[in-house]
């Protein structure tokens, strides 16, 4: 039920004029620090995000190596890792307890994706930790969250789109379902919920209501970008199903063949649809009953291909694009990664910049999700090197340089 | 409108958020037409699934803000607001007279949050786009499809969610900047840049290697077998990824095959990978003779990671959803009661749902208006005749 909140008449607050010339180093969230223990991507990703909008994050891993060495996230290190800080640390350990204590009193904000077999195990970190953890966001990565009959499942990328419902649905009708585009993609979705709530619960944190321990799900995460098919099939009776390059009701909306690749071609409304066949040359093509409305087109494509197929295959991709867009048609060239790497749109925005490195030739990669006018994006330093931040961050916890050359000898750190 | 904008407006309402979403009775949301038709209800336009499982826990209003009345009012609610979030073409808030600068001299720490196709700035700031023109320029595409065939747009359509996403973590962080500081802010958010955030991958993949990804099915980089495989019943699959030797060894058990275990043609990883195709005959042998849940529970009890590949009927009614409250049961106008998502992120203090349907057309005009702004009721009839506001429309989205 809607029960209006009370409110109090806004006063504007008065801000001095920025300087042209200022320009702020300040992220969104510098002040803040985050710990990172991840072995899997969406908690690196969650944690790179983070640290892009200025939060100081700090990944603590294993003294021995990667906990998961088969998952995809040491590959993907030098990327999600850049900009951040990092220790080592076995957090499981019983002996670690008194510094691990010390670290999350330091910190603001735990991202974790502590193994579910582990938690409630003599191992768990968490354990003897209850009051510290009390003050800290913690948000909890999980396949499957950290409740339920599937909390303690086995889980990859592929197995967890299949059960959110993303792979049933693409693919061509009568072949097998895929994962749609890359191992990456399923990893940022719910790196991104969790960071969202992450840094919703930091900005609600004066607020009672607000709770401050985050339950992520990948599951879910993945099931919340989703088209609301479960919605759908109980209004209509309608199951979704594979229907290849091309959206149920709605035609054109599909990839059509280029003379040189492939172009996105979509028309929402029947008059993006006479535009387009204005502007292929067959303006009668709307008076054909079969083609009438969106539902007719998407139940005759075959047929309506026989007519639009043509014109694209005469044509470069670039110039379908452009033409089409000269109509007011939302077109878009199907890119493959060279050609994201230069495209005209990205380097006027500064989309894509070199990625710091510790070694090896330069690459680029995505700078910023968004840009935000007050806020840059704070990525300026390479993936750390395993510990190359322990003497600083557990210096500046005043632990001895004698006590770390003793946790190092036990393994600890 | 339609589902990038609206679905960072409803990850924000779900967080707790006071979302009023601004329609115009000249101009509905696109996607109330949606799947919709189908309830028996009259008002067609309140009856898309899609529109309302998107904009739950948000308030109704319309608004012209082509009008000069409608164009001031909105004024005094930016006034009262935080956040302004709109996902129009580059131009359109600048014709109100809506656009950041001037909403920043109302309200100097405003934070203004737009999303478009390909962002505000740059050659392509006017182009038109809708979710697949994102996910074909962001090479999510280019990267979904069977190995050398053409490719494939994702069924889920993901141009526009993700970037959703990414807009309200801006939004939020932007909200916790003007917590600290007082200052507001402009963000600027391009589909394309947001989803191509999501291939990183496949970008760096190609500059260390020099080879373009391509579309690899469900196969992986390094692991084997990885994919899915025909199980019993009528188009039933079971997601099946190995991780490491070990595991592959317990699947040869379960299949009762040592001869596969014993081959050298599997031996590795970097083996089976190379010899992958010739494990899909063994393997459907097995799942062929389960249902997709059975195979995965069998893996699963041998700690193999295995997962049914679930259409909606299943996710309906899947356990462990409803263990966790993900779908829940709403009565809205129009349609009567059916299920919908829930809030994803969980807070342990907080309960896990939905506090309102999705609002009907103007539905909340009266409390925003009347009791939030303090218009008269007569200034409100007056506002209803010249359809400033209202709760019909003049012209509804076609039907799809």
């Amino acid at each position: 039920m809607f029960e209006p909140k009370t409110r109090e008449q806004k006063t504007p607050v008065q801000t001095e004029e920025r300087s042209p010339a200022f320009s702020p180093r300040e992220g969104a969230l510098s002040g803040l620090r985050v710990l990172e223990i991840s072995s899997e991507l969406p908690a690196a990703v969650c944690g790179r995000l983070l640290c892009g909008l200025g939060a100081e994050v700090i990944t603590l891993l294993p003294p021995g190596g990667w906990r998961r060495p088969c998952s995809t996230r040491p590959a993907l290190s030098p990327f999600v890792d850049a900009g951040k800080k990092c220790v080592t640390l076995d957090v499981m350990s019983p002996r670690a307890k008194p510094i691990w204590r010390r670290l999350l009193q330091s910190s603001d904000v735990l991202v974790e994706d502590v193994p579910m077999l582990v938690r409630g195990a003599s191992n768990d970190p968490f354990i003897g930790l209850e009051s510290v953890l009390e003050r800290v966001v913690w948000t909890s990565i999980t396949p499957f969250g950290l409740t339920g009959p599937y909390r303690l499942f086995h889980a990859t990328e592929l197995t967890i789109a299949a059960m959110a419902g993303w792979v049933f649905q693409t693919g061509e009708p009568g072949r097998k379902p895929l994962r749609p585009g890359t191992l990456f993609l399923q990893a940022c979705v719910p790196g991104v919920t969790a960071a969202l709530a992450t840094a919703s619960a930091v900005f609600g944190r004066a607020n009672a209501d607000m709770g401050r321990r985050i339950d992520i799900s990948c599951m879910e995460a993945l099931l919340g970008v989703n088209r609301f098919h479960e919605t759908t099939l109980s209004y209509t009776g309608m199951m979704a199903r594979r229907v290849g390059s091309k959206v149920i009701n709605t035609y054109p909306y599909t990839v059509y063949p280029c003379r040189d690749g492939y172009v996105g071609a979509l028309t929402l409304t029947d008059v993006q649809w006479e535009t387009l066949c204005q502007m292929i040359g067959l303006p009668e093509l709307p008076k054909d009953p079969r083609f009438k409305t969106n539902r007719d087109r998407f139940l005759h494509a075959d047929e309506l291909d026989g007519y639009l197929m043509p014109w694209f295959k005469d044509r470069t991709a670039q110039e379908c694009f452009e033409m089409g867009q000269g109509w007011r048609l939302p077109f878009a060239i199907v890119c493959d990664p060279q050609q994201i790497l230069s495209l005209p749109q990205h380097q006027a925005r500064g989309f894509l910049r070199p990625l710091p490195r510790q070694a090896g030739r330069p690459i680029v990669a995505p700078y910023a999700p968004f840009i935000m006018s007050a806020t840059p994006w704070v990525v300026s330093k390479p993936a750390p090197r395993r510990g190359q931040d322990n003497a600083r961050v557990y210096g500046s916890l005043g632990i001895a340089a004698q006590s770390l050359r003793e946790l190092r000898r036990e393994g600890v750190i | 409108m339609w589902w990038a904008g609206p679905m960072a407006t409803t990850a924000l309402a779900d967080l707790g958020a006071e979302v009023i979403k601004v329609e115009a009775v000249q101009r509905l949301d696109g996607w109330r037409g949606a799947l919709a038709g189908h309830t028996g209800s009259q008002r067609t336009y309140e009856t898309s699934p899609v529109f309302n499982a998107l904009n739950r826990n948000k308030l109704g209003l319309t608004l012209n803000l082509n009008s000069r009345e409608g164009a001031t009012i909105f004024r005094r609610l930016v006034t009262m607001s935080d956040v302004v979030c709109e996902n129009y073409s580059a131009r359109v808030m600048g014709q109100f007279g809506l656009d950041y600068p001037s909403l920043r001299k109302l309200q100097p720490d405003i934070v203004m949050v737009s999303l478009s196709g390909f962002g505000r700035t740059g050659p392509c700031r006017d182009y038109v786009a809708f979710a697949a023109t994102a996910e074909a320029s962001s090479g999510i595409v280019a990267l979904t499809g069977y190995p050398g065939g053409p490719p494939l747009m994702s069924g889920t359509i993901l141009g526009d969610p993700v970037p959703g996403m990414f807009c309200a973590l801006a939004t939020a962080s932007a909200l916790e900047y003007r917590r600290r500081t007082g200052r507001g802010q402009w963000v600027d958010v391009s589909q394309v840049e947001a989803a191509t955030w999501g291939i990183t991958d496949a970008l760096l993949e190609y500059q260390l290697t020099g080879r373009l990804p391509g579309r690899r099915g469900n196969r992986h980089p390094s692991l084997a077998p990885h994919d899915v495989y025909r199980c019993k019943g009528d188009d039933e699959w079971v997601a099946i990824a190995i991780a490491t030797d070990e595991e592959w060894k317990r699947l040869c058990q379960v299949l009762a095959r040592a001869d596969l275990e014993a081959n050298s043609r599997y031996a590795s990883a970097r083996a089976r990978r190379r010899n992958e195709a010739a494990l899909r005959v063994p393997i459907e042998e097995w799942t062929r003779q389960h249902d997709k849940f059975e195979a995965a529970r069998i893996l699963q009890e041998v700690g193999i990671a295995a997962g049914a590949v679930q259409n909606p009927a299943d996710l309906l009614h899947d356990p462990h959803l409803e263990h966790r409250g993900y779908f829940q049961t709403l009565e809205r106008r129009e349609v009567g009661t059916h299920p919908y998502p829930a809030p994803v992120p969980s807070f342990a203090d907080v309960p896990r749902q939905i506090r309102l349907p999705a609002p009907c057309l103007g539905e909340h005009r009266q409390w925003v208006l009347g009791d939030l702004l303090g218009l008269s009721s007569e200034y409100l009839a007056d506002l209803e005749r010249e359809h400033t506001t209202g709760t019909s429309p003049l012209t509804a989205p076609p039907l799809r």
